[in-house]
């Protein structure tokens, strides 16, 4: 369980986490979102205490992370995939961690097997792929088989078994009763991976929810065919809808299609189609998050000028 | 339940420092220039001792010139020193060292307490083999040697070793201050370096009051045998290694005053 209460930070003039607020449970996978930018790696931080709060708290099991007599027992972290010594062999800078915390040297080769990583133990990590320093990554996470679980983009620079095989994994660690903190800037990817959200943008709480709850929160459409097209227009007109039209489709955003449907049976109006088209996840995180973006790149102008 | 303790965050570190390529080459280094240049200064000297003046021959110091190769290990020292703080630093590993041990002020002593340990161990070594190589070269008709048996020979050899220790801990305090690899070399070199020069700029009275606070100056006053004569003065050996104890105090305190504070 990790509690985060208010948590402020700045730096200088900016606020990269502002008086944040969420509580990550055991036995689900906790998605973190975001666009880049927005405050996720710096919340992680915080957590793990490496980067001291202007204000507000975070707490693992109710403890501060400085607190903790066994840190790695407690809580595992992938932070950066890359920020290891690149001369020291993979299993040497797993040795070096579970010393440091009392933790058996079998558990070493245990993780190591967990991520697939055996066969190139002792090679150096600086001649890892970013897939490979992510499993080893996610190997140091694991070395005190903690209660609580951080990963911070561990989806990056994965191959599609890598990703198949981490979605999985991070399942199957929440089934067994252990909290989860998944970020990603990705919604495509947690939306398969996480059964709970949290979406920040510029270091702010956006929304909090389940994948219903947050489906939910953006507003689907609704495509209609009809060969009356100035009968149906004059409806929409009177109802005052959002309408537009699409090759031979009316599109209308924001209605219930069980109204439509009402509506243009009582008007006399043939539907040729009805359909709801639903709202994916990605979109509701695109519209969420439309207001925080920090980095926008523009779409390039066709053709030489 | 096991938990972190001081020792374990000590293994932990000596583990860091031994899996490293670098370390043993950084090493090797040391004791090659220690040895290496000991004696072949000390041959040199040897070479040139017939056709030295009565005063330069009233002066000859046996111990200080086998020991002179310290002078150019202790760059190699203070790279360990600096590297064992800022590769952690420059490659962000330090985050995941501090996610297993929270207490900075541990995972810093550990750090220091294999570094002093191992530079001591490597510094006494190539201290003593090049003391009895260079003795053993230089050893003629007329020529004054040095022997162990002497407690003031003594001294200096096991100054010469624990000179090294300080100046790689000098080049760990900079490290957690700058926290950066270049820059702390820069800053070492700078010192042992740019300085010295600076200081010979500057009238001589000045130069006589600050030259002998210089590192450089307080590591020949801890291997040189007492009294003999340089051009410039210098502190006695014990006192000097009181400072120089006093400058790595200073710039740890520094450092670790920061390291508590600083996120990383």
């Amino acid at each position: 369980m990790i509690e985060v209460q208010h948590l402020t930070k700045r730096f200088g003039d900016n606020l990269a986490v502002d008086d944040l607020s969420f509580s990550v449970k055991p036995g689900i996978v906790t998605g973190f979102l975001g666009p880049n930018g927005s405050g996720k790696s710096t919340t992680m931080r915080l957590i793990l205490g490496l980067n001291s709060p202007t204000s507000g708290t975070a707490t693992i099991n109710g403890q501060r992370f400085a607190e903790l007599k066994a840190p790695l027992r407690e809580v595992g972290a992938l932070l950066d995939a890359k920020a290891l010594h690149p001369g020291r062999s993979a299993r040497n800078q797993l040795v070096a961690l579970a010393l440091s915390n009392q933790i058996s040297l079998s558990r070493v080769d245990e993780v190591l097997d967990i991520v697939g990583l055996t066969d190139v133990a002792n090679r150096r990590a600086g001649d890892f792929s970013l897939g490979m320093s992510q499993r080893l990554g996610i190997a140091s996470a694991l070395l005190g088989d903690p209660g609580t679980l951080m990963f911070d983009e561990p989806i990056n620079g994965l191959d599609p078994e890598g990703i198949r095989w981490v979605r999985d994994f991070f399942q199957q660690l929440a089934d067994e009763g252990r909290t989860v903190l998944v970020s990603s800037h990705l919604m495509s990817e947690m939306a398969l991976t996480a059964d709970h959200f949290i979406i920040i943008g510029r270091g702010r709480m956006i929304t909090e929810g389940s994948k219903e709850e947050l489906a939910q929160s953006g507003t689907g459409s609704v495509h209609v065919r009809t060969p009356l097209h100035q009968e149906f227009k004059q409806l929409v007109v009177e109802k005052q809808w959002e309408m537009r039209e699409e090759a031979d489709a009316f599109v209308i955003e924001g209605v219930p299609v069980a109204e439509i449907g009402n509506l243009t049976f009582a008007a006399g109006i043939p539907l040729h189609e009805l359909s709801a088209r639903e709202v994916s996840l990605e979109d509701a995180f695109m519209a969420l998050t439309a207001g925080s973006v920090e980095y926008t790149g523009r779409r390039m102008r066709k053709g030489k000028q | 339940m096991p938990r972190v303790s001081i020792m374990s965050v000590i293994r932990s570190e000596f583990l860091k420092l031994r899996t490293l390529r670098s370390t043993w080459l950084s090493f090797a280094i040391t004791a090659a220039l220690t040895i290496g240049f000991g004696a072949l200064i000390s041959y040199v000297t040897k070479m040139q001792f017939p056709k030295m003046s009565f005063i330069e021959k009233a002066t000859f110091d046996p111990i200080a010139i086998s020991l002179v190769g310290t002078l150019f290990a202790q760059f190699a020292v203070g790279v360990i020193g600096a590297l064992m703080i800022t590769s952690e630093f420059v490659s962000g590993s330090i985050r995941t060292t501090l996610a297993a041990v929270p207490s900075r002020m541990r995972v810093l002593v550990a750090k220091a307490a294999v570094l002093k340990f191992s530079v001591l161990i490597v510094g006494l070594a190539s201290a003593f083999a090049a003391f009895l190589l260079g003795q053993l070269i230089m050893s003629g008709p007329g020529i004054p040697t040095a022997t162990l048996a002497d407690a003031n020979t003594l001294r200096a050899v096991l100054l010469a070793g624990l000179y090294l220790m300080l100046l790689s801990l000098l080049g760990f305090g900079l490290g957690l201050i700058i926290r950066q690899t270049a820059g702390t070399i820069s800053a070492f070199v700078s010192i042992l370096l740019v300085l010295p020069l600076i200081t010979f700029l500057l009238p001589a009275a000045w130069r006589d009051a600050i030259a002998k606070f210089l590192p450089s100056s307080l590591g020949r006053s801890m291997m040189s045998a007492p009294g003999s004569i340089t051009e410039i003065p210098l502190f006695g050996p014990w006192v000097a290694t009181g400072v120089l104890v006093g400058y790595v105090v200073l710039l740890i305190g520094i450092g670790a005053f920061l390291f508590e504070r600083r996120d990383v």
